[in-house]
């Protein structure tokens, strides 16, 4: 079986290629995006397994994007994990209702890597 | 006619570079050239496939220079591709390291403040700590009450079976003898060591933290309280660097320290919290036990109006008065001071009153109670190197003769109705616990109608204004004066009003003791 696809949203690079980089060395084909616009790109191009998506971004938020593809039939069955700065805790219940997972920042790579593997069914 | 120019091939293989040259015309092999990658890793190889070819360009034969040159720039750049790449997943672990520690330092404060016991915040503490710096082994040894002695209280290894980690108690609760080495070091607070692990296994008591190492030891102090007066509760210890799902097994750096010390503070600053806590639970308790042994109501006796009152401003006091009956049926009454206004005041004064009433019982003389009473607890203040003031009255209901006896305690004062003036009735009885073997007399005093006994602690005369000044008797006899005309509890509210309204409010005084005798009988017969 090929790798799973893991696509990760992140505006702060340091982030997002940390994370990819995590999720790379745990064997996930890992794609970026570092707004929303470019995420709903790569998730009609490669239609990952399991998508990371930060909540803050410019432009468009987590929040909408995990819309769009909740919206989307085609894209059904698609993991969606919403992170988001703590604090922001109001949110939780739209996150909660759209998202599989909503953890909030600073969030443990260890824990990240080991909720990957349950949503994935690994 | 224009010569053909040769075809040259490069191929890589291992840390070497190599171009080949190819005569155009008939493809016969011209020259050979190597050039060597400046670092002996193999990343070539996979960077340009796994056949080693990686172009083929036409050169010509007489630029053997040029293709050096040209070799020589493709190994540097391959080398320094390599080198970027090195650092940048060497910088994603680092963030990611980071990310685990200020993930974990959040749990960690998020959860401390639910941990009931000091072993529930060390697990929680060692367990974040091995997660977040990823290690072999992260054990938490407590300083023991005996000098030199620790136990192990939380030991966290890696689960095999998972990404977790579990709690390891089979070393845990044995106690051992520290001598010397990193550990004695640490808790010394001399030291966050990192240590290698030859010096660790030959210091460490066998069976303990660093005795198993095999590459580097991470040591911190457990530590609370600032820099004069600070308590060591023991330290952190972090073996082997462990890789873990994203990150190679990194060695113990700063980052790892300062994460350790983070934690490590963390788990001081709770424990240290928990401690104090504790303690003032005890004082609490201490200080009810200590209030609800004076006297709940004024003692009633016909011809006498009595009021006393002991306020302390610490948590623990020790000022005690009392009203105890003698054998003779006469009511003693009783003031006292033990110096220090502490815990162990406190439990000097307690003792003393439980002797004071079991020699009431069986006295009938005030300074036959005194005697008995130095003699009762001689030993244990000269031990203790405190002492005790004490001064006493016995009174005999509806008679104005009284005796008075005084260890060293502050003159009680005396309101005389008849003239308006207040006496002072200076002791000459020496101080509780400073000399063996004395004996103590009483002195008679004789009241009259409307008279005012007053027996004070220096708590009263010694408060101190704002500017420095102290309350001193005069001041006192003058409230006496002023209020002598009115009830016990009156002229007890008049003084400890005065001495409130004169001293700094700002400082926590001394405790405040005083008694109101007030006779209301008739004159002496």
């Amino acid at each position: 079986m090929s790798a799973r696809k893991v696509l990760v949203v992140d505006d702060e690079p340091i982030i997002c290629r940390s994370l990819s980089f995590a999720l790379r060395k745990d064997r996930y084909e890992v794609f970026e995006a570092r707004d929303g616009e470019q995420a709903l790109e790569v998730i009609r191009k490669e239609r990952p397994d399991l998508v990371f998506l930060d909540v803050m971004m410019p432009k468009m938020t987590g929040f909408d994007v995990a819309e769009q593809v909740r919206q989307d039939e085609s894209l059904a069955g698609m993991k969606i994990i919403l992170l988001t700065a703590a604090g922001q805790e109001q949110d939780r219940n739209r996150g909660e209702s759209i998202a599989d997972e909503y953890l909030t920042k600073p969030f443990s790579p260890t824990n990240i890597l080991a909720l990957t593997r349950k949503l994935l069914g690994e | 006619m224009q010569e053909r120019l040769p075809d040259m091939l490069v191929r890589a293989f291992g840390n070497e570079v190599e171009a080949r040259l190819f005569s155009g015309e008939d493809g016969t092999e011209l020259e050979l050239f190597r050039s060597t990658c400046p670092d002996d890793r193999t990343v070539v190889q996979s960077l340009v496939g796994i056949d080693g070819t990686m172009l083929g360009v036409q050169v010509p034969t007489d630029r053997a220079d040029a293709i050096r040159a040209l070799l020589d720039s493709i190994a540097r750049q391959v080398h320094d591709l390599d080198q970027l790449e090195r650092d940048m997943e060497s910088m994603y672990e680092s963030s990611l390291a980071q990310m685990e520690g200020v993930a974990r330092l959040g749990q960690v404060v998020q959860q401390i403040s639910v941990c009931r016991t000091d072993q529930e915040l060390a697990s929680l503490a060692i367990e974040s700590l091995a997660v977040a710096v990823s290690v072999e082994r992260a054990s938490f040894v407590r300083v023991l009450p005996q000098q030199g002695v620790c136990e192990i209280v939380v030991e966290y290894v890696p689960d095999p079976q998972t990404s977790d980690y579990r709690f390891d108690e089979s070393r845990c609760g044995e106690p051992f003898h520290v001598a010397g080495g990193f550990l004695a070091e640490v808790l010394d607070g001399r030291a966050t060591a990192i240590i290698p692990a030859e010096q660790a296994r030959e210091e460490a008591v066998p069976g303990t933290p660093g005795s198993d190492v095999q590459d580097q030891l991470l040591a911190v102090p457990v530590r609370y309280g600032n820099a004069e007066n600070r308590t060591t509760v023991g330290a952190i210890i972090l073996s082997d660097p462990r890789a873990n799902l994203y990150a190679s097994a990194r060695q113990f750096g700063s980052q790892e320290a300062e994460l350790a010390i983070n934690i490590g503070s963390m788990l001081g600053a709770a424990v240290g919290q928990r401690r104090f806590a504790a303690v003032d639970r005890e004082l609490k308790l201490a200080k009810e036990i200590q209030h609800q042994i004076l006297p709940q109501v004024p003692a009633h006796l016909d011809g006498f109006d009595l009021a006393g009152r002991c306020e302390t401003p610490g948590a623990i006091g020790g000022d005690y008065f009392d009203f105890v009956p003698l054998h003779d049926g006469r009511l003693f009454v009783f003031i006292a001071d033990v110096s220090g206004h502490n815990l162990a005041s406190g439990m000097v004064m307690v003792g003393a009153r439980s002797a004071l009433r079991l020699l009431a019982g069986r006295e009938s003389q005030p300074g036959a109670v005194l005697t008995g009473l130095h003699d009762a607890i001689y030993d244990d203040l000269s031990r203790t190197e405190r002492f005790i003031t004490a001064a006493g009255t016995a009174l005999r209901a509806d008679s104005g003769s009284l005796e008075l006896v005084n260890a060293g305690h502050n003159p009680p004062l005396c309101f005389r109705a008849a003239t308006g003036e207040v006496e002072e009735l200076p002791g000459e009885d020496p101080i509780l616990g400073l000399v063996p073997g004395i004996s103590f007399e009483a002195q008679p005093l004789n009241l009259s109608h409307g008279d005012v006994l007053l027996l004070y602690t220096d708590g009263v005369t010694e408060a101190v204004a704002p500017d420095g000044t102290m309350f001193e008797e005069h001041r006192l006899a003058e409230v006496l004066g002023r209020s002598a005309h009115l009830s016990a509890a009156d002229i007890l509210n008049a003084v400890f009003t005065s001495v409130r309204e004169f001293a700094d409010q700002t400082e926590a005084g001394d405790d405040v003791t005083a008694v109101v005798i007030k006779y209301v009988g008739e004159a002496s017969s």
